[in-house]
């Protein structure tokens, strides 16, 4: 194991860091929030000739090839000034697609800003959205997905339908008829999407693939991973913001800083931090690079899905105690609304609850061991009866 | 180029540790490290011994000082195989502290005299820092060592000594001269050597593993001094880090959850396994995440300390290096604690029995009912209070991130 970042690894996080000093300091995200669109057509361009929307495609689909480990350090960055542009659903939901089998032409249009698809995931905790069945030529898929992130920015939604073949996935154009979208605003400023579809009649090459359980699993592996990405970058910006105010604000006669209640406090901040780090190290070690080869994914799904469940646990945790004490150590200045203070308190406790929250996964990961661990007593049990 | 994932050719080796320990670790002394008392020392040295005879007594060290050159994820696989196996864990005073002290700053003929010996097990440490007014407050120890001749003759008391009783060597941090960054030094002294008296101290459990070292003219080589004289603060903070980077306690955390498990699944609560109970499930489940974390934590670690190189690292957060070793001392303290509660927790009634420490020792059947599992496991929840205090307290470590990480 090695976790020292390379020059290219380096140099992306800082351009990155410097797009988000530069372009996207909490004022601009207010002003494009302010605007009512879903996402700032200029910006999603230049996140595109910046090559961040190619940097999860394998080379040999015209991407960057450049893995998980890249995206997330370059999502942490966009995580701390919150940005609106659905930069992760859209990567998701391209991993979904090329491991699904996608053609080339679809994933080129992702990666030049053309296309923007995301995926119809609703409640995680739940298989899948939507069933299938053959109509005519071609299918008819009924179902719904409520809160899906990017929804409102989306030109195409992927979604996942049970067939009696498995599940098939579709991919939908936002403004296919019969395809009902509410926009909804999110507690972060955000806009995300319901959709509803009763009878949604598609074309027979609308799906693209029968047996799309592995891929769907993909792309909603790379959604909470970047999600807890964004949620490292957003606790990092909490961490500094909040360790310069107590540099600063006065209180008894000296800077908050000297007092060792809010040192201690503050270190645990640091504490939750560089744990939510080493979980997401640990969830990304799981995540394969290029390979979509069948074998490989089996071997590591269980692993993958368990960190998930893992990190997601973990980041939960992190995530409120890191936003609550920024907004707990800035006073007063953390209950505003034009602070990015309670912004960031704000998108943590989103985050935190979507996706079933903690619980379910903690759940899963109980049930997980109580399996492991009635398997091993069997099996100490044989070992004691051989001997 | 980061690297997050293990080696493929780790499995061939987790197989060839996975056999040795099979043939060669004795099975009474596997039963002895399993439950929750301290194993004794004797069988540590017997370990080491067995692993010497393979080339295997320092899983950390380099080869040229007789270790085994292991990567970070080979160490990793063979700790977890002898803690699966229920070996007794190594001695950590050696190899993760006062060993890699000698190696850096001990002269040749120091690193000739106590390593080979520590590797093949015939030595045992014990740590000399604290006194009775010099806790985390190290800087004001007043233990003070004169030189006379080729020896140096030292007084004064040491306090908390684990193990000092058991140990054929202490390392002592004794004042040579004024102040704290130029008047400290370190000291190997002979446990048996005259004038040094070891008292008991019986702690909470009702075991001997405290002691009071009493230092009345004791006689030590100059040749047994690390390093230089007056430099013992930079070598002890230096051991302290070390030790803090071990101290997320990974072996230890690892072997305690896979207990509380065992006693979850055995143990019924109204007529059902605790491990099936959703609530309690759920708590060693909590705790099992921040163990996840905290390996990693520890590997970031000593991955950035094995690249000294200056490149930047996974171990960096926000531009700046990390010092990882109070941050693993902090939740890994307070890991112990909470999953050795949660294991008397799980015993419930059964926590409630005094199990003797010597009737498992000799391997006696303990006269009071419970699971198999449930001698020690009280005796460890009270012994690792410890964790938060010794090492520089919780407190402490807190302030030093806050000055550290966050310049406060």
């Amino acid at each position: 194991m090695d976790f020292t970042l390379s020059e290219e690894q380096t140099l992306l996080a800082d351009s990155a860091r410097r797009y988000v000093e530069q372009t996207y300091a909490y004022e601009a995200r207010r002003a494009a929030v302010a605007t009512g669109e879903a996402f700032g057509a200029a910006r999603w361009a230049q996140m595109a000739d910046l090559g961040w929307l190619a940097l999860a495609v394998p080379e040999a689909r015209g991407g960057l090839g450049a893995g998980a480990v890249d995206f997330a350090l370059l999502v942490e960055q966009l995580g701390a000034a919150m940005v609106l542009e659905p930069l992760v659903p859209v990567v998701a939901a391209a991993r979904a697609l090329l491991a699904a089998g996608a053609d080339d032409a679809l994933i080129a249009a992702v990666m030049e800003g053309h296309a923007r698809p995301v995926i119809a995931h609703g409640d995680l905790s739940a298989p899948y959205a939507a069933t299938a069945e053959r109509h005519g030529a071609g299918w008819r898929v009924s179902g719904a997905a409520s809160l899906v992130l990017g929804g409102a920015a989306a030109t195409h939604y992927v979604i996942g339908a049970g067939t009696t073949a498995g599940l098939g996935l579709f991919l939908v154009p936002a403004d296919w008829p019969g395809l009902g979208r509410r926009d909804v605003r999110l507690t972060d400023d955000s806009l995300g999407a319901d959709l509803t579809f009763p009878a949604l009649e598609l074309p027979f090459e609308a799906l693209i693939t029968a047996d799309g359980g592995a891929a769907w699993r993909e792309g909603l592996a790379w959604l909470q991973m970047g999600l807890h990405a964004e949620a490292l970058g957003a606790m990092d910006k909490a961490l500094w913001t909040t360790r310069d105010y107590v540099r600063t604000r006065r209180q008894f006669g000296t800077e908050l800083a000297t007092f060792q209640a809010v040192q201690h406090s503050m270190a645990d901040m640091v504490l939750e931090i560089e744990l939510a780090r080493s979980i997401l190290l640990r969830l990304l070690s799981t995540f394969d690079g290029d390979s979509f080869d069948e074998a490989s994914l089996d071997q590591t799904h269980a692993e993958r899905d368990r960190m998930l469940a893992a990190a997601k646990v973990h980041f939960a945790k992190a995530g409120f105690y890191v936003g609550a004490q920024a907004v707990q150590l800035h006073g007063g200045m953390g209950l505003t609304d034009d602070y990015v203070i309670g912004m960031i308190f704000k998108r943590l406790v989103l985050l935190r609850n979507l996706h079933g929250g903690p619980g379910a996964a903690l759940e899963r990961l109980a049930l997980e061991q109580r399996r492991g661990e009635h398997l091993a007593a069997g099996q100490r049990q044989m070992a004691q009866e051989a001997l | 180029m980061t690297n997050l994932r293990r080696d493929p050719a780790d499995e061939p080796f987790r197989q060839e540790v996975r056999a040795f320990i099979a043939a060669h670790l004795p099975p009474d002394m596997a039963r002895r490290s399993r439950q929750g008392f301290h194993a004794p020392r004797s069988d540590t040295r017997e370990w080491t011994r067995i692993l010497h005879a393979r080339g295997w007594s320092a899983p950390n060290w380099a080869v040229e000082h007789g270790g085994t050159g292991w990567t970070l994820s080979q160490q990793a696989i063979f700790e977890e195989e002898c803690t699966r196996a229920g070996a007794p864990l190594l001695d950590i005073f050696g190899l993760s502290m006062v060993g890699p002290l000698i190696i850096s700053f001990g002269s040749e003929d120091l690193k000739s005299r106590i390593l080979p010996p520590f590797l093949r097990g015939e030595i045992s440490w014990a740590q000399g820092f604290s006194e009775p007014n010099a806790g985390s407050d190290l800087g004001s120890l007043q233990t003070r060592a004169v030189v006379e001749g080729d020896d140096y003759v030292i007084n004064g008391r040491k306090i908390w000594t684990s193990g000092a009783h058991e140990a054929t060597h202490i390392f002592f941090l004794v004042r040579t001269g004024e102040g704290t960054r130029n008047g400290l030094s370190m000291l190997i002294v002979d446990a048996h050597a005259p004038g040094l008296a070891i008292r008991p101290i019986i702690d909470i459990r009702k075991e001997h593993s405290l002691n009071e070292v009493i230092l009345d003219d004791v006689r030590t080589p100059v040749a047994n001094r690390i390093g230089e004289e007056g430099k013992g603060w930079g070598y002890a903070k230096a051991l302290l880090e070390n030790e803090r980077a071990f101290a997320a306690e990974i072996p230890r955390n690892r072997q305690n959850l896979a207990t509380l498990r065992q006693i979850a699944a055995a143990t019924l609560r109204g007529g059902r396994p605790l491990l099936d109970n959703p609530l309690f499930a759920a708590k060693i489940a909590e705790l099992e995440v921040e163990f996840l974390a905290l390996e990693f934590m520890t590997l970031r670690a000593l991955s950035q300390s094995a690249s000294q190189s200056g490149g930047q690292s996974g171990g960096q957060s926000g531009g700046h290096r990390v010092d990882f070793g109070s941050l693993l001392k902090v939740r890994g303290a307070e890991l112990v604690q909470r999953i050795t509660q949660l294991q008397v927790e799980a015993l419930g009634d059964h926590g409630a029995y005094f199990y003797s420490h010597d009737a498992h020792i000799a391997g006696e059947p303990q006269p009071v009912p419970g699971p198999a599992l449930a001698p020690g496991i009280w005796s460890e929840a009270m012994y690792r209070r410890a964790t938060t205090i010794y090492g520089g307290a919780n407190e402490i470590q807190r302030t030093l991130i806050a000055k550290q990480y966050l310049g406060l």
